[in-house]
């Protein structure tokens, strides 16, 4: 009951909608408590696969070889390798190949990957010449609307470029029904720490908290065993307030800098970052569930930078579609991706620092992975990186093959790993379409 | 001068007052001791915030957890520092009870007006300058409710509400470390500038946390504010009511369960496969017990609290009946019950409360049980174990079936018996109490021989052990040191033992009786005057 509370204060000093009743709190079990309950979901998506093997295209994308992962692998066995960018957190890492899609596009593909990613639901019809929409619920849904935490709404964040056209790819409350996603961090900043309200106004309840705390210790009476409590009691507050309640000064200004800026090539992947570090606070907070975080449209068209050197849109280059003199001192497009993928990467390492100084990255599960698995649209061979114990039940410091199994067991897998149980006290073995056989991935398993 | 002036004060105080014809002697010289800052503990904070909010509130149930010092949590709050976790719970908890300002109850009795606009800074004053005076046992200053006023201001003005305003603002008050901590930088004494004496307002807490375990009532407030809680006369009037105050039951219900250390039955479990009539409802109902016995002696007999340990009237429910062999409450609940004249037991010693509390889970101690009675009851102090000692007793075997034969161990090892020979023999005498506090003439077949001594005066058994105890002269003189530690939040100083033991003297001389002591203590110099840090 307690972080629910606090947050709806916070909603409701942000001058928006509330997502919580008041009167929840005067009803004892009304509200759990925060800190005990599932472990949080982060997804990080980006777009258009990996540059993994695939026909004549080399494998620059996964480690040489299946099994142990330590930092010295990574670092050193795998240099060039784009997953040697997580080196750092390989004995928390599970690497995934050998999921597929369990369905088909309708016509699509991108598209059609992004249906079933985190549904593994079927796609729907044509909503046009190129768009469906998937016929199930996602796994973030799944997860946001068992909990009261946000009111039962996961966290939804977009960066990257938007064309007013097969945006959001991720998040549905139940079939057809597409979540919009949050572009701005400052935005969701505000409407979840309470930033310009809330915050404002907690820092004024602190003041008074502090206020009189320095009254205290300037008093000269107190002895010295009573002020050291004093001081002990204003960092606490201080450091509660770090930790929960505001990101720090500079860091609030660096978001109000990039408010709006999150469609701009050169600024996206700052503005993920700032997501990042949100995603951190809020998990710290208990403010979420779970998260997802969409990088690039269901294309992804981005021209990113690399080493100071502006490359073709994404998606283009992913499909090999860039000749000649765009290459610049590419051999071909297949290195473009993999770089490309190594700054999604980072990015990602970025998230994962994150969680793990604010204590969160061990019981959290967070997860790296593409709509499609290669430029070719393929929807075997979908890239998993997973980071995090979870509840214990995940193998960590380990790539493995998943034997080609439907990506509906691996997103079971993930449920169970987050602490959801049947009714009965069973592992979640079934998601997505009722057709799909369902069960654990028992290669993700430590035991 | 003071002192003597109470002195006569005293002589006028009708059924309270000592023995006519005998002078009570002047206390004696003390130097005052520093005061403490103390932290409320789960039970005040809770017990205040109901004050606050009314009995409709719903209580927060996760705060960072009291501390024990000396055995008295009352010491701990002296000492509890506040993490980052405990910020949080505190918050958490003000915020879950600000919200409760939607019932209408609640909200009537912390609103006063109404507002005229959704910004009303009158009436947002009104409101929190009174919730913050009852808070803070104090009136909040100028600058501290300007920042009240402004923060439910600036709130309702997001919210489009006064009464959401008017939350952050209550959030606020709780969070404050004037209601948290009991704050006591004390005044100069007008009578003797060279010392400091508790402020009006402060003794409003001392006295209040003390005899109810809850911030002052509106009272009790208005004397603090009146200056009359420093002025003897008006100072002892507030006592005497604060004694007859019905609430007084559950604060000295709340004294002693610190004080013999009950709380420690909250963690207690037994194995039900050795001990049949243990269940977890055990600890509950012994507790209960002990307090319904304090209660009959301080408040409805107002008798020699010694009688505590020769009493065979206890008050019992059908577990405790069962328990006792004795013949079960005819309702529900607790009943008083007189023990049999030859059933071995009598008073607190024979009580499950303590039997239980000092019991290992499968057998008995008669370790942990001598050392409570010297420790608790006698304010001895043991010395710990030496690091690295094997403590353990031996298994029972066909040579030594009974517990006084297996702790020889202890007594015939020279770095044990030191202490061992302290504590041991007079747990020995409680041998015929199991684990669980059920009566026993044997163990594995063999007569307990209960016999023992303490201090060089011999008892026969468990019946005989309390009236040493009883008799002991250490025992009175503890009860005094132990309120005085839990009126104070700390233990008395060097220069205060004189006066500890003048209040003991006149504790033997007024018959014993505990409300005589409480209502003495509190109007001690040394509970309204303070020394330098």
């Amino acid at each position: 009951m307690s972080a629910l509370s606090r947050r709806a204060f916070l909603t409701a000093a942000s001058g928006l909608a509330l997502p919580l009743p008041f009167l929840a709190s005067l009803h004892p079990g009304c509200a759990t408590d925060a800190p005990t309950g599932p472990h949080p979901l982060v997804i990080v998506r980006a777009a258009s696969g990996v540059a993994q093997q695939d026909g004549l295209a080399p494998e620059l994308f996964w480690p040489h070889a299946l099994g142990k992962l330590t930092p010295r692998i990574l670092r050193d066995d795998n240099a060039d390798r784009v997953v040697s960018e997580l080196a750092d957190h390989a004995s928390r890492l599970l690497m995934v190949r050998g999921t597929r899609f369990p369905f088909g596009a309708s016509r699509e593909l991108h598209a059609g990957g992004g249906n079933q990613l985190l549904t593994a639901a079927r796609c729907g019809p044509l909503t046009d010449t190129v768009m469906t929409y998937a016929l199930g619920e996602s796994i973030d849904n799944w997860i946001a609307r068992r909990s009261e935490v946000n009111g039962g709404e996961p966290l939804t964040l977009y960066a990257g470029r938007r064309d007013n056209y097969g945006e959001e790819v991720l998040s549905y409350r139940g079939p057809l029904q597409l979540r919009g996603a949050e572009s701005d961090p400052y935005a969701v900043y505000q409407r979840l720490i309470g930033a310009g309200g809330g915050t404002t106004l907690r820092g004024s309840v602190n003041d008074l908290v502090l206020d009189q705390l320095a009254a205290l210790l300037a008093e000269p009476r107190l002895s010295e065993a009573d002020r050291q409590r004093l001081e002990l009691h204003t960092d606490s507050v201080r450091d509660f307030e770090v930790l929960c309640s505001r990101v720090d000064a500079g860091k609030e200004a660096e978001l109000a800098d990039f408010a709006g800026m999150s469609e701009d090539d050169d600024t996206s992947l700052d503005v993920a970052r700032l997501h990042c570090d949100l995603i951190a606070i809020v998990l710290r907070c208990q403010q979420a569930r779970a998260v997802t975080l969409q990088i690039g449209d269901r294309l992804d068209r981005c021209r990113y930078t690399v080493n100071g050197v502006k490359l073709p849109q994404y998606h283009e280059l992913t499909h090999g579609l860039v000749q000649g003199g765009a290459l610049g001192a590419y051999p071909s497009t297949v290195e473009m991706h993999a770089d490309v993928n190594r700054l999604h990467l980072q990015l990602f390492k970025y998230l994962l620092d994150r969680l793990a100084e604010n204590h969160t990255l061990d019981t959290a599960v967070t997860v790296f992975t593409s709509d499609v698995s290669t430029g070719s649209h393929r929807y075997d061979q979908i890239p998993w990186i997973i980071a995090g114990a979870g509840d214990g039940t995940l193998l960590q410091g380990a790539y493995v093959d998943a034997g080609d199994r439907t990506h509906d067991r691996l997103l079971a897998t993930l449920l169970t790993a987050t602490g959801h149980r049947t009714a009965a006290g069973d592992p979640i073995e079934q998601f997505g379409d009722p057709s799909l056989r369902g069960g654990l991935l028992h290669a993700m398993l430590s035991s | 001068m003071r002192v003597l002036a109470l002195a006569a004060l005293l002589a006028c105080q009708g059924s309270q007052d000592p023995p006519a014809g005998v002078p009570r002697s002047d206390p004696p010289s003390f130097a005052p001791a520093p005061p403490t800052l103390r932290r409320l503990t789960t039970e005040q904070y809770r017990n205040s915030v109901r004050d606050l909010f009314g009995e409709s509130v719903i209580l927060p149930t996760e705060l960072e957890p009291d501390l024990q010092s000396d055995g008295l949590y009352a010491e701990g709050a002296a000492l509890a520092g506040l993490s980052a976790l405990g910020v949080e719970q505190y918050e958490d908890a003000a915020y879950d009870l600000a919200i409760q300002m939607v019932d209408p109850a609640i909200h009537d009795r912390l609103v006063p007006c109404t507002p005229s606009a959704t910004v009303d800074p009158t009436c947002a004053e009104q409101a929190l300058s009174a919730f913050a005076r009852r808070a803070w046992r104090r009136a909040p200053n100028a600058a501290e409710l300007e920042v009240l006023v402004r923060l439910a201001g600036d709130s309702a003005e997001v919210q489009d509400s006064f009464d959401l305003g008017l939350q952050y603002g209550v959030a606020a008050v709780l969070q404050a470390p004037a209601f948290l901590y009991r704050v006591e930088l004390g005044e100069p004494d007008p009578a003797d500038p060279s010392l400091r004496r508790y402020s009006s307002w402060e003794m409003a807490s001392r006295l209040s946390y003390f005899f109810l375990g809850t911030l002052p009532d509106d009272e009790l407030l208005a004397a603090a504010e009146a200056g009359e809680l420093v002025d003897d006369a008006l100072l002892a009037v507030q006592v005497d009511r604060l004694l007859a105050d019905p609430r007084a039951r559950d604060g000295v219900r709340a004294i002693f369960s610190d004080v013999l250390g009950l709380a420690g039955l909250d963690a207690i479990a037994k194995d039900p496969l050795i001990f049949l009539q243990w269940s977890a409802d055990l600890p509950i109902s012994a507790r209960a017990e002990t307090l319904a016995g304090i209660e009959d002696v301080v408040f409805d007999r107002d008798v020699d609290w010694r009688e505590l340990l020769l009493t065979r009237r206890t008050f019992v429910d059908r577990q405790l009946a069962q328990l006792y062999a004795v013949p079960a409450p005819l309702a529900e609940g607790f009943g008083a019950v007189e023990l049999p004249a030859n059933g071995g037991r009598r008073g607190f010693l024979g009580q499950a409360s303590f039997l239980v509390l000092e019991s290992h889970p499968t057998t008995t101690s008669v370790t942990r049980r001598g050392l409570y009675i010297r420790e608790r009851l006698l304010c001895q102090t043991m010395p710990d174990p030496p690091a690295g000692l094997n403590t353990s007793i031996p298994e029972p075997s066909e040579d030594a079936p009974t517990m006084r034969d297996r702790v020889d161990v202890h007594l015939s090892v020279p770095e044990c018996a030191g202490c061992h020979q302290l504590m041991d023999p007079i747990g020995l005498g409680l041998e015929n109490f199991d684990a669980v506090g059920s009566w026993r003439a044997t163990e594995n077949d063999v007569v307990i021989d209960p016999s023992g001594d303490l201090d060089g005066t011999p008892f026969a058994d468990a019946w005989d052990l309390a009236g040493v105890v009883h008799d002991h002269p250490g025992l009175s003189p503890c009860l005094v040191e132990r309120l005085f530690d839990v009126a104070t939040g700390r233990q008395p100083t060097d220069a205060e033992q004189d006066l500890l033991a003048w209040h003991a003297e006149g504790f033997a001389d007024e018959g014993y009786r505990v409300r005589w002591l409480l209502r003495d203590l509190v109007l001690s110099p040394a509970f309204r005057t303070m020394g330098a840090p």
